[in-house]
């Protein structure tokens, strides 16, 4: 589903990655985890495109499509959602005409009918319902004057009305109480399927006993420097990341 | 116009201003000046001749004058007179059915001429200018003839005022204590200059609401003033969308001479290609507890030119004043270019003022994130700007109004912004 395969990747002509290496078959949900300026954040805005951050080396391939050589938004039509850290706010846009006109644009893009208004609010409705929302948040502005929790949950809306292939996450836990990672974990775990995959970046171990993942990988220096089953993910809560600082 | 000028508010009479003038002919006449002056000489009225004078005087309007420093008519009109080319501006449909002022060459056309609660209208004699004021002077000097309305009672339909290419107009507005009316001004030009001099007066609790959509070639010349007085507790809502012109100047002066005089004076402009278009507002508190609301927002790309001067004026009586003045402008690309000058003049101690200010471009965060949802770039750009621009909207109340100017807005993103086209 997703391979990746010796990406290095420079921001400010700093790199940041070196060299990285992963894939993630369908079906499958990895973690990514590792201490603070491995270059988490850096993985996911290099996949999703954004702009300054230079692949220098290496291949991304989601479906066996080059994402390297595609737009943020051809990347989004191809099923690729990354869950923000810290979703924008865009004034005057109401929530819904976002969502809409993105559901549209992607449909647009695959070649797909745009989906009415009528049938959109069904959808808008059910997803609302299952993230406890309440549907008037969802006309005010995106994300204007939200808490970070309610950002987050609508970012949870957005994926189970996007409906991506994969997945994500850059830590979306964060700015989450107890609660409210819950919900947005369920959304997430709803998401899961056969033909689909996940990529949870997470500093701490807690969203991912809520979001159980296959394999865990060690992210530290620009490059995976561990893998393993669950329990890594557990082991490093109790030991910490400086085994692999020193490593490196 | 009679105005009950309250005592301490003295009008200039330019009449008297006129016969002051030394003439100065050090000038070198522009082939476009000695046009304008020719044909203000022989249309042979109060206003035109003292407009004739001035013009003798001190030429028209250019950028060595502090005013007119980004709106340099001289320049624009430096050629010969630019007699007027293209169609008048078409009813909208939805406004089908209600009175429309229709400006014909030096006059204006009203259809049908009688509605209920708006009455009195008059061609009175030739009248002089009401300001001694560079674009009052020549805006009434074009205009030798004056369309008086009166409004007696709280208008249910607005009135249209459809000024085209070429065409020059002096509207007289008096709305009565407690009644209300509602004018939505559409102009248009291929070519030439089109002038508007209106003068509205709103007596106690009465409220007048201008909507103005102004659409332009690079050749035609938008000159339009508008001055208003405001008495007690009477409201002047004003919200203007601008596509600019070769030179489009909108002066708007309101004078709050009552206690608690509302004004609310909003304003979007989006500018491409060679487009030129300027907002000029100059608002005077001179009594209590009155308030005063402008947001202007603007976005220009290619070699376009937006302009905003706002100056709100607090007067020593005028206590318990709240005035707040705001302009925020976007570049969408490199080239274009925006001055902006909010002013705060402030005599009274006992008052709530604030300006700002803010000139910057689209949001990389914000563009990437809806990016990332898959909104093309081109889209992306073209909701952010019309989100953007949508505040400068939140003063219409009439809900088919503000569809109809967020519409016109979205025609242009259609084209200029979202249709992907590179700079």
């Amino acid at each position: 589903m997703l391979d990746i395969a010796n990406l290095s990747v420079s921001v400010d002509g700093k790199a940041i990655l070196d060299g990285l290496s992963l894939s993630v078959p369908a079906g499958e949900v990895h973690a990514i985890m590792g201490p603070n300026g491995a270059g988490k954040s850096t993985l996911s805005y290099a996949l999703a495109g954004r702009n300054g951050y230079e692949v220098t080396n290496g291949t991304a391939m989601l479906d066996g499509h080059d994402l390297l050589t595609l737009t943020p938004e051809e990347r989004a039509a191809k099923g690729l959602f990354l869950s923000f850290q810290y979703p924008l706010e865009i004034p005057g846009v109401p929530t819904l005409t976002f969502v809409r006109t993105a559901l549209n644009a992607q449909r647009k893009a695959r070649g797909e009918p745009e989906m009415g208004a009528p049938e959109f609010i069904k959808v808008a409705r059910a997803a609302a319902k299952q993230l406890s929302m309440d549907m008037d948040m969802l006309k005010r502005p995106l994300n204007v004057g939200f808490s970070g929790g309610e950002k987050k949950r609508l970012e949870v809306f957005q994926m189970l009305i996007l409906a991506p292939r994969f997945l994500i996450l850059d830590e979306t836990d964060s700015g989450l109480d107890i609660d409210a990672l819950k919900v947005v974990s369920d959304g997430v775990n709803a998401l899961r399927a056969p033909d689909h995959g996940m990529l949870v970046i997470t500093h701490y171990q807690r969203l991912l006993d809520y979001v159980k993942p296959d394999r865990v990988h060690v992210l530290a220096n620009g490059a995976i420097v561990d893998s393993g089953g669950p329990e890594l993910a557990l082991e490093l809560e109790r030991s910490g990341y400086d085994r692999y600082r020193e490593a490196a | 116009m009679t105005a009950t000028a309250r005592p301490h508010k003295v009008e200039t009479q330019v009449l008297e201003t006129a016969e002051e003038t030394k003439p100065t002919p050090t000038i070198d006449y522009t082939l476009g000046e000695q046009a304008i002056i020719s044909w203000l000489e022989n249309m042979d009225t109060p206003a035109s001749v003292a407009s004739a004078q001035k013009l003798r005087a001190e030429g028209l309007p250019n950028r060595r004058v502090e005013a007119f420093k980004y709106a340099d008519i001289r320049l624009a009109l430096r050629d010969e007179y630019p007699w007027g080319a293209g169609e008048m501006p078409e009813l909208p449909t939805f406004l089908i059915g209600c009175t429309v002022l229709r400006a014909q060459d030096t006059w204006v056309a009203l259809e049908p001429a009688e509605e209920e609660g708006l009455h009195a209208i008059v061609w009175p004699e030739p009248q002089p200018p009401y300001h001694e004021d560079p674009m009052s002077m020549l805006c009434a000097g074009l205009s030798p003839a004056t369309a008086s309305l009166k409004v007696t009672a709280p208008l249910a339909k607005p009135i249209v005022l459809l000024r085209g290419p070429g065409t020059s107009s002096r509207i007289n507005f008096h709305v009565v204590a407690h009644c209300a009316a509602t004018l939505v001004e559409i102009s248009d030009g291929t070519a030439g200059l089109s002038t508007l001099h209106m003068e509205v007066r709103v007596e106690e609790g009465g409220s007048f609401t201008r909507i103005m959509l102004q659409k332009g070639s690079a050749d035609a010349i938008n000159l339009s003033y508008a001055s208003t007085k405001l008495y007690q507790d009477a409201k002047y809502s004003q919200t203007a969308l601008a596509f600019g012109s070769k030179l489009a100047r909108a002066e708007t002066r309101v004078t709050v001479e009552g206690e608690g005089g509302q004004v609310s004076i909003n304003g979007a402009y989006l500018l491409d290609g060679t487009a030129h278009a300027d907002s000029t507002v100059l608002v005077e508190h001179t009594w209590l507890n009155g308030t005063t609301t402008e947001v202007f927002k603007g976005a220009v790309k290619d070699k376009a030119h937006g302009v905003f001067q706002g100056k709100i004026k607090v007067e020593q009586a005028a206590q318990k004043t709240d005035a707040r003045l705001r302009h925020d402008a976007l570049m969408l690309t490199e080239g274009a270019s925006i001055d902006a000058k909010p002013e705060l003049e402030i005599w009274a101690d006992d008052v709530a003022c604030a300006h700002g200010n803010t000139i910057g471009a689209i949001d990389d965060n914000a563009l990437f994130y809806m990016r990332q949802r898959g909104i093309p770039e081109p889209a992306a750009k073209a909701m952010l700007v019309e989100a953007f621009i949508g505040e400068a909207f939140d003063n219409v109340t009439d809900d088919s109004i503000r569809e109809w100017l967020n519409a016109q807005a979205q025609g242009w993103l259609a084209t200029a912004v979202a249709s992907g086209e590179t700079p």
